[in-house]
């Protein structure tokens, strides 16, 4: 599937509209029905729509393992799911509050209440951060052609890359790696994220529920990001800049001289 | 210093050493949204503006007309408590948008610079930034959120405060914009949205059908237009 489109554009170049051509991020709607019933439409960037639906479903807390669902069909109407014991879904959806979350959309509310302790010997070294978030930018093919989208990537503890989703929405990203972990039966003690977003309350819920150790991201943490992450025993580390990376601020390219990342909690699994 | 969007907080700074230290980042608040005592909904916004998020939003979702429709409002401990008028008439939100706003180019910059000056974006590199600028040069309102659809939902909330026609406003936003940041853009009437980043494929062409300029990576002396550039000259 496409992912990106080309459109006619006009360009300010020195002072003057140029026709010219650009290429953006394809978004398209993604109607999720489960056993028949709506029950939400996702915007996304049509790739691993499957990995994305399982993803979904997970982090939401609408199933908590991929062996409840007996068939994830993606047709041009939507994505078809079933789930033949349903009681789950059902309990969970009187029980959901919808909220507007800072990415955008409104979405299920996982309440953290129910999420487990991460427990993992993972460790990493901060050699290994910088260098998988620059395996993350070198592999972002859409980032680098469109400048439209978030990236995240899975690795494992000997740092292979597992996995890696760009997407239009952080929390997609995120959806996708970690179904596509659910789907392959990955481990994800042993495994970690880098990202390019921030990580809010809803992000760090998504990666404490998949019981992932740590998370790094190029940008920042918010309190409750960070408080939620503290109590079930996840590592986040923000600002991941290494030596020599760039980043738009404002209207100028800022370029960073030093390497350079925070450690927000968890430190012990850095080394 | 701790205040209602910043949160002091402990952490290591890994540049070559580990040192402990402190820093501030930016706070989420979770505001429930109730209207005549049912529960709309629980947005994470920035704890700021909080009356013009709530009117942006109901505007915007079409529950209200106008400042009109509103009895009271009262925001305690993280709740917005909204009494609506009875016999209030449902909003008609216009399928295409209606507007003979033109701007020059130098407007836009100056626009999209305009919100790029945030003190918390400054500190936290945590926010998104959104602005409203009548006949595109005059700023009504600014200010930041960690949502830039939340940001841009309080910008539209001031304005209808200070009654300020939406056809004559051009909407600046920080970061990517898709097709819920024009469909907002539509269901206010604003006609353009300047941002330094790039839209979807979707919201151009949707921009493009309902009639709202879209003008992206809005960077130093170049921009580009992706939809509707004569209202650009």
């Amino acid at each position: 599937m496409e992912t990106a489109k080309t459109f006619k554009v006009e360009k300010l170049i020195h002072g003057t509209f140029i026709s010219s051509e650009s290429r953006l991020v394809i978004e398209r709607e993604l109607p999720i029905y489960v056993n028949g019933e709506h029950l939400a439409t996702a915007s996304l960037v049509p790739s691993m729509e499957k990995e994305f639906v399982v993803g979904y479903l997970f982090g939401q807390g609408f199933i908590n393992k991929v062996a409840e669902i007996q068939s994830i069909d993606i047709t041009d109407n939507g994505a078809i799911i079933h789930v033949p014991d349903s009681s789950l879904l059902s309990s969970r959806k009187t029980k959901t509050s919808y909220r507007i979350v800072s990415g955008g959309g409104r979405t299920a509310y996982f309440h953290s209440a129910t999420l487990c302790h991460i427990s993992s010997d993972l460790t990493i070294t901060r050699k290994d951060i910088f260098r998988t978030m620059n395996v993350l930018f070198k592999n972002a093919s859409l980032y680098l052609e469109t400048e439209g989208v978030h990236a995240a990537a899975l690795f494992d503890e000997d740092m292979t890359l597992l996995c890696i989703a760009e997407d239009i929405g952080r929390h997609n990203t995120l959806d996708k790696i970690i179904g596509y972990a659910l789907l392959n039966n990955i481990d994800c003690t042993k495994t970690f994220i880098v990202s390019t977003g921030r990580m809010a309350s809803e992000m760090v819920m998504k990666i404490c529920r998949a019981r992932i150790p740590l998370v790094a991201t190029k940008t920042a943490v918010t309190d409750k990001g960070l408080e939620i992450g503290k109590k079930h025993g996840l590592t986040i580390i923000g600002f991941v800049r290494d030596a020599g990376s760039t980043m738009h601020t404002d209207m100028e390219v800022r370029v960073f001289e030093k390497a350079q990342m925070k450690i927000y909690t968890g430190k012990e699994r850095v080394v | 210093m701790n205040s209602k969007i910043l949160k002091n907080v402990e952490y290591t700074k890994a540049n070559g050493d580990f040192l402990n230290t402190r820093e501030r980042i930016i706070k989420e608040t979770a505001l429930k949204v109730v209207v005549d005592d049912q529960h709309l909904a629980t947005a994470m916004i920035t704890a700021s503006m909080e009356h013009e998020y709530v009117l942006g939003y109901l505007y915007i979702q079409g529950i209200i007309s106008s400042m009109e429709d509103i009895v009271s409002m009262e925001i305690k401990n993280n709740s917005a408590l909204i009494k609506l008028k009875h016999n209030r008439i449902q909003r008609k939100i216009s399928e295409n948008i209606e507007s003979d706003l033109m701007v020059r180019k130098e407007d836009v910059f100056h626009c999209v610079r305009a919100i790029l000056k945030s003190p918390v974006f400054s500190e936290t590199e945590a926010v998104h930034s959104a602005g409203l600028f009548l006949n595109g040069n005059e700023a009504i309102s600014i200010t930041e959120d960690l949502g830039r659809h939340n940001a841009l939902d309080k910008v539209i909330g001031a304005c209808l405060l200070k009654h300020i026609d939406f056809r004559k406003t051009l909407a600046a936003s920080t970061g990517r914009q898709p097709a819920e940041m024009i469909l907002k853009c539509r269901n206010a009437g604003i006609p353009i949205i300047a941002t330094k980043g790039v839209p979807t494929s979707m919201a151009v062409e949707l921009a493009e059908k309902i009639g709202i300029t879209v003008a992206g990576l809005v960077r130093g002396d170049t921009m580009v237009v992706y939809s509707h550039p004569e209202r650009i000259r």
